[in-house]
């Protein structure tokens, strides 16, 4: 990077986290309850829960390894952003309501608290706590590490900014976000999401035209380059085949339904109301941010086939080193700060999720009441929980970081989507249908990772084990004896 | 789904460990499919009744989140239709794709392959009628007026009871 470019790009950076910790400062104030920390005081708008709900969902891993593995292995990806407007739909027809009402009616402040008033189970709210915490560990940890590499590339490449290592990045990233995560909560998370999430759209839109002008003959060029090379890499399975593709299709047009960090904003919303027009906002910005996603990886494979571009060691570099060739400064500028904010705005929703596991779910579960003095735990709490991701991404293994982030959808999916998505919709669930799917998810999940199983024609392990999962669930409460659910719970389920 | 599944796992993967791609001999970080005869010629339509079986399942599904049988019965007509052409859809997928993989030069429409063509021009817009639907339908089907009446009702009824009263 050229120094007075590297220089704007900082110049967008800094303003960005001033602004993360303005939000900060301003949601400190409006935050006096553990109501307010966790659940907004349940009083978020149609825009700010729209954008909140697709920029958590997009998060880092879209932004940075969505157009790196579009350089890897062509369109098989495609698969995870095409069928999110369907998984949205899902959640929505299934959720929004539900989790709405069964939020008001029982004052819950946790996706755990909903599924314990829903089973009338501890051990069912123990599990589902469990799962998120394992989830948001692994999660935080490549959240933050993604931080610190792409701070760490910024601040080396201007001159007269002293060497800042690795860990030090990893400090002022993880310090700017515990800052606002710890004084505002989710209210200063979802707040910050909006602004991340309306400079991820803007970015997504300049960075596609961007990357559609710098291969010669625009798109048609990019393909007819990538078919001389491998027909297969732009055909919908792209290079990882069929039934690895449409696994894919499975584990997240239905898994989105499962994911913590997306659906507990449904608790959030002013009115049950706003869900209808919060689905189209939310997919409407999801799927142009997806425009990001693709044209970065289809333009990088297409220069490096070119000869034009060096091979990249890392796939994962395809944005980072697109951004500092071929587009613009300011444009640079604004989509690091844009890649920011796809990293923060999920690692904000983990953080608080993460904490009112610790803090809420599981004391509650184990000892049937949550800690005195939740709101100031819940703070320590996220600090302790940021921190801890830190040491666990600097001191454990490398790959054990990867391993829980990069299947941490799937973990999600496979555990909660038969649980909450079903069981919510479903009054044959059973809480011992739910443990067990639960439990399988994780189990199936770990294992396949744990040792390397390699499954035939590409099958997506997160796929798999949804699958067993949900065969489970309905298998077991279909044998089981109807459940009793509480007057209140079965009123809002004929809702 | 599940026998589906099953049956990939008692297939002989042809070719041995290349079906989901192998590495650019030139390139690093960049997988190469090979040829799709040769990988996919023999599981195509089992692939396809896959992603068929996926995709009735998320109509399903989507019905599952409407509450009464009579307002389900509303929603039946646009589902089933919607449902039918997005089969339609994923079935054309597969058989341009079964013709891309025997011709040797490829027509492109709006500057991709034909298949790929029905899948980003077609399969991924379509869903967003299912968005129209939801917003077309929600006050009639979704959240009611008789469900909000209801519900306050159930509240008051909620924070009247005595354990609840602090």
């Amino acid at each position: 990077m050229g120094d007075q470019r590297s220089i704007v790009v900082l110049g967008c950076v800094v303003a960005y986290m001033t602004m993360c910790i303005g939000v900060g400062i301003w949601a400190l104030r409006r935050t006096t309850s553990t109501r307010d920390f966790f659940m907004a005081g349940r009083d978020l708008g149609i825009f700010v829960t729209g954008l909140a709900v697709f920029s958590s969902t997009m998060s880092g891993f879209g932004f940075v390894g969505g157009p790196g593995l579009v350089y890897r292995m062509g369109l098989s990806s495609s698969w995870m952003i095409v069928t999110t407007v369907i998984g949205f739909c899902i959640t929505f027809f299934l959720l929004a309501k539900r989790l709405r009402l069964i939020a008001e009616l029982r004052d819950t402040i946790s996706l755990p608290d909903a599924v314990a008033a829903r089973y009338n189970s501890e051990s069912t709210r123990f599990l589902t706590a469990l799962a998120i915490l394992l989830g948001v560990l692994g999660y935080l940890g490549t959240q933050i590490l993604a931080m610190a590499t792409v701070l760490h590339d910024i601040l080396g490449a201007v001159s007269f900014i002293p060497s800042v290592s690795l860990t030090g990045c990893m400090a002022i990233a993880c310090a700017v976000l515990v800052f606002y995560c710890v004084t505002g909560g989710i209210l200063a998370s979802v707040y910050t999401d909006l602004v991340q999430g309306a400079i991820m759209i803007i970015a997504a839109l300049l960075v596609f035209v961007a990357a559609l002008s710098a291969v010669d003959g625009g798109l048609t060029g990019i393909v007819a380059t990538l078919i001389r090379d491998d027909p297969e890499s732009v055909t919908p399975w792209g290079t990882l085949g069929m039934m690895g593709a449409l696994s894919w299709y499975f584990v997240f047009a239905l898994g989105g339904s499962g994911q913590p960090h997306i659906i507990t904003k449904l608790m959030m919303t002013r009115r049950v109301q706003d869900a209808r027009h919060i689905l189209p906002v939310s997919v409407v910005g999801y799927a142009l941010c997806a425009l990001l996603w693709l044209s970065i990886g289809l333009a990088i494979r297409a220069l490096v086939l070119q000869g034009i571009h060096p091979s990249l060691n890392n796939p994962d570099d395809a944005a980072p080193q697109f951004l500092q060739t071929y587009a613009h400064p300011l444009l640079a500028g604004v989509v690091f700060a844009a890649l920011f904010a796809a990293i923060m705005s999920t690692a904000d929703s983990f953080l608080n999720l993460g904490a009112a596991a610790v803090v809420h779910d599981i004391p509650r579960a184990l000892r049937g009441r949550s800690l005195e003095h939740e709101l100031l735990w819940a703070r320590v709490a996220t600090v302790v929980i940021a921190v801890g991701s830190v040491f666990f991404v600097v001191y454990s293994r490398q790959d054990l970081v990867a391993l829980l982030g990069t299947f941490g959808w799937g973990t999600f999916a496979a555990a909660l989507v038969p649980t909450v998505t079903i069981g919510f919709n479903w009054k044959r669930a059973t809480a011992t249908a739910a443990n067990t799917a639960i439990i399988t998810g994780l189990a199936v999940n770990f294992a396949i990772e744990i040792f390397n199983v390699m499954l035939p024609y590409g099958i997506n392990g997160g796929a798999l084990a949804l699958l067993v999962s949900l065969t489970l669930f309905f298998g077991i409460s279909l044998a089981s004896r109807p459940p009793k659910l509480d007057p209140d719970i079965d009123a809002v389920m004929n809702l | 789904m599940c026998v589906v599944v099953g049956i990939f796992f008692v297939l002989d993967e042809v070719p041995l460990g290349q079906t989901a791609g192998y590495e650019h001999a030139q390139f690093s970080g960049i997988d190469q499919g090979g040829p799709g005869l040769i990988r996919h010629a023999s599981i195509i339509w089992l692939a396809w009744g896959f992603a068929v079986l996926q995709t009735v399942f998320l109509i399903v599904c989507l019905a599952f989140g409407v509450p009464s049988r009579e307002r389900r019965q509303r929603l039946k007509a646009p589902l089933v239709i919607a449902g039918v052409l997005l089969v339609c859809i994923v079935t054309m997928m597969f058989v341009s794709y079964q013709q891309f993989m025997t011709e040797d030069t490829h027509s492109l429409f709006f500057s991709f392959p034909v298949t790929t063509a029905w899948y980003l021009y077609g399969f991924w817009p379509f869903q967003f009628f299912f968005v129209l639907l939801y917003v077309v339908v929600f006050h009639r089907t979704i959240v009611t007026n008789d469900d909000l009446e209801k519900f306050q009702k159930l509240l008051a009824t909620k924070t009247s009871e005595p354990e609840n009263i602090i």
